[in-house]
């Protein structure tokens, strides 16, 4: 275990971020990414279909190239299904946090102070739904910004609102 | 000063020619693959004219692109900013105030030594903001640019303090390490071979077309041959072959190091420190302390018998970072690294730090890509030469490989104390990097399918010049590590630049 106890502050007492509360992004996403692999899904089945019917490939190197994309569709859709629960933001008063990922957990963790700037948009699909994104970027590499994708206009508000406060409370 | 900067100037004329030949490369470089059909003997009979003659019209637009571009770019100064038009079809206006400048870098490669000028680079700070290219100055205005530019930015922010003119005009350099040719051999020679083993064996793979006739030949009459002697004759064709690429391998590593790092030399200007090195392209750059992202110390057996290290550092930049960007002090003592240690972080080197390790469960995923790896290997083997050396050589590799990973798994952890955080990695050699605390830009914890239920997660920690991650730590560890750096970042005064 790592020991702190160098130091004139307690680990015990840091505020941790696991047990931050984490808000659900909007239900409606979820529509939304469910159409989209419906019709990626859809779209996929009529093209190897169209291929057998034009080209009629041999079976031995037609049916395992089918397999191998439906297994990787498949593993899609438990990541959308099963991941869905677990996208979650946490506000905290100092920095932002953001979680993902079914078969891989990501939790990415931006304090308000690295925050160069932040960015609310909307994408033509978006637009139909009522949803927006909220990005966050820092002087880091693009991986490690932070982007929360289906919220409500109110929410990434609220989120933006809070990171302009504390940025100008830094200011003074 | 005898230059007028006020007035709108051009580069200097041999400019015309840098950008020329500058460009030209470039575009080569960038479609080269067009001259591929000329290595068919058939298109170079037929369409030789035809080919000529575009290249030479091709040759013409570049020049008049290159002269009208060298015409339109012009410079000036005003008050206490750098005004810069330039461009061919459309005009760009450049401004930069000089207190956002963070670097000049002077430059100078072959083309620049041949025509006697150097190229300027001037480094802003923010992110997305324009970093300008001077193609080509002579040395002397490249200097007094350098000088108005950065003592105007000094002077801008001292301003609270009391100015002194004598001070700012004064430039306290002292020499703090030279590295002689005789070092810089060794460190070629205790550089990581591995580099310079794939460009022969690229190098290799690119001729063996033209070798494969003569392979064939070889072949043919080995076939005629009795089996004893064939099997000695194969050995005796593979140790040689072995002992060229070993051989090539040895030339081509030292010989990159002694081009790159030739006369290698940091300058302490006041609090800042000038790194310069190159024999072909002279590179030459300021460690400021602000910028200082990560800064890295890598040292290996043969290394540490001829008791040097290599540090490299990162600056905040507006691009990914990649290797060439790191400015590298290469061959240098632990004394000297202590006192750019101290400089960059005011802090003591080497310092005290509490340990988090990675899990032996890396292994698997480490193990994944070298079994594909060996049985790939193992595999062609078999296609190409049966059963005998399918069996001995990649068992081998395997062994050496599990052996790699050992030392990977062993090195594999990261260290915090109160003002820095340590990333050790590496395999053969030894990697520490070093970050201080309050330069992280954002962390992520990642935890896959398996890490999930044993309880492990990878650390990824961003800074301003690229991310480091550290593999299967225990989740617990990282839960303390990244709420202590949370910590550390929203409760520091300083900022990361």
């Amino acid at each position: 275990m790592l020991d702190f106890q160098n130091n004139t502050l307690n680990i015990n007492d840091l505020p941790r971020f696991e047990k931050v509360e984490g808000h659900p992004v909007d239900s409606v996403y979820l529509k939304v990414l469910r159409i989209s692999y419906i019709l990626g899904f859809t779209a996929l089945i009529a093209a190897f279909v169209v291929v057998f019917l034009k080209k009629a490939p041999s079976a031995l190197s037609f049916y395992p190239i089918v397999a191998v994309a439906v297994a990787l569709y498949a593993l899609l859709i438990v990541e959308v299904e099963k991941g869905f629960g677990l996208r979650k933001f946490g506000i905290r008063e100092k920095d932002i946090i953001f979680q993902k990922g079914f078969f891989v957990f990501k939790e990415t963790i931006v304090p308000y102070k690295r925050i160069q700037h932040v960015e609310v948009r909307q994408s033509f699909v978006f637009k139909a739904f009522k949803l927006y994104t909220l990005k966050v970027y820092t002087a880091g590499s693009s991986a490690g910004d932070l982007s929360i994708k289906g919220i409500k206009q109110a929410d990434a508000d609220k989120i933006k609102a809070q990171i302009l406060k504390v940025a100008a409370i830094d200011e003074d | 000063m005898k230059t007028d900067f006020t007035l709108p100037m051009r580069q200097d004329f041999r400019g015309i020619l840098v950008i020329f030949m500058m460009d030209l490369f470039k575009n080569v470089k960038r479609n080269g693959y067009v001259f591929l059909p000329l290595l068919s003997s058939e298109v170079r009979e037929n369409y030789l004219h035809y080919i000529l003659l575009g290249l030479a019209f091709l040759l013409l637009l570049q020049l008049l692109y290159s002269y009208k571009s060298y015409l339109n770019f012009k410079f000036y100064i005003q008050g206490d900013r750098f005004f810069l038009r330039q461009g061919v079809f459309n005009f760009t206006d450049t401004e930069i105030p000089f207190d956002r400048i963070q670097n000049i870098n002077i430059n100078q490669n072959v083309i620049h030594q041949f025509l006697n000028v150097v190229g300027v680079d001037i480094e802003t700070a923010g992110q997305n903001t324009a970093e300008i290219q001077i193609k080509a100055l002579s040395r002397e205005v490249a200097i007094e640019l350098k000088e108005i530019l950065l003592k105007n930015g000094a002077e801008i922010m001292d301003e609270d303090e009391a100015p002194d003119p004598k001070i700012a005009s004064t430039h306290k350099s002292t020499p703090l390490f030279k590295l002689n040719f005789g070092e810089l051999l060794k460190v070629g020679l205790s550089s990581n071979y591995v580099k310079g083993f794939g460009l022969v064996l690229l190098f290799i793979m690119t001729i063996f077309r033209f070798l494969e006739d003569i392979i064939l030949n070889i072949y043919d009459i080995e076939l005629n041959d009795d089996h004893i002697i064939q099997l000695y004759e194969t050995v005796g064709y593979l140790f040689v072959f072995f002992v060229f690429i070993l051989t090539a391998t040895f030339i081509v590593t030292i010989g990159r190091t002694v081009f790159k790092y030739f006369d290698l030399k940091v300058t302490k200007i006041e609090n800042d420190y000038e790194v310069e090195y190159g024999l072909l392209k002279r590179f030459n750059q300021v460690i400021k302390k602000s910028k200082t992202q990560v800064f890295e110390i890598e040292e290996n057996p043969i290394k540490n018998v001829f008791k040097i290290k290599n540090v490299f550092i990162s600056q905040a930049s507006s691009q990914e970072l990649q290797q060439k960007k790191k400015i590298g002090i290469v061959g240098i003592s632990d004394e000297n690294i202590g006192v750019l240690f101290k400089s960059l972080f005011d802090l003591t080197y080497p310092q005290q730090f509490i340990y988090s390790k990675s899990s032996k469960r890396l292994m698997f995923r480490l193990m994944i890509k070298y079994v594909v790896l060996s049985a790939v290997i193992g595999l062609t083997l078999f296609a190409w030469k049966g059963v005998s050396l399918t069996l001995l050589f990649p068992v081998l590799l395997l062994t050496f490989f599990i052996f790699l990973v050992h030392k990977t798994i062993q090195k594999s952890h990261v260290g915090v104390n109160e003002d820095v955080i340590e990333i050790h990695s590496g395999a053969i050699h030894t990697n520490k990097k070093y970050i201080a605390t309050h330069k992280v830009q954002s962390i992520k914890i990642k935890r896959n399918w398996f890490q999930l239920r044993n309880q492990h997660a990878d650390l990824i920690i961003y800074t301003a010049s690229g991310s480091e991650r550290i593999n299967y730590l225990k989740y617990d560890e990282v839960a303390e590590l990244v709420n202590y750096l949370t910590y550390k970042i929203e409760s520091s005064e300083l900022d990361w630049i």
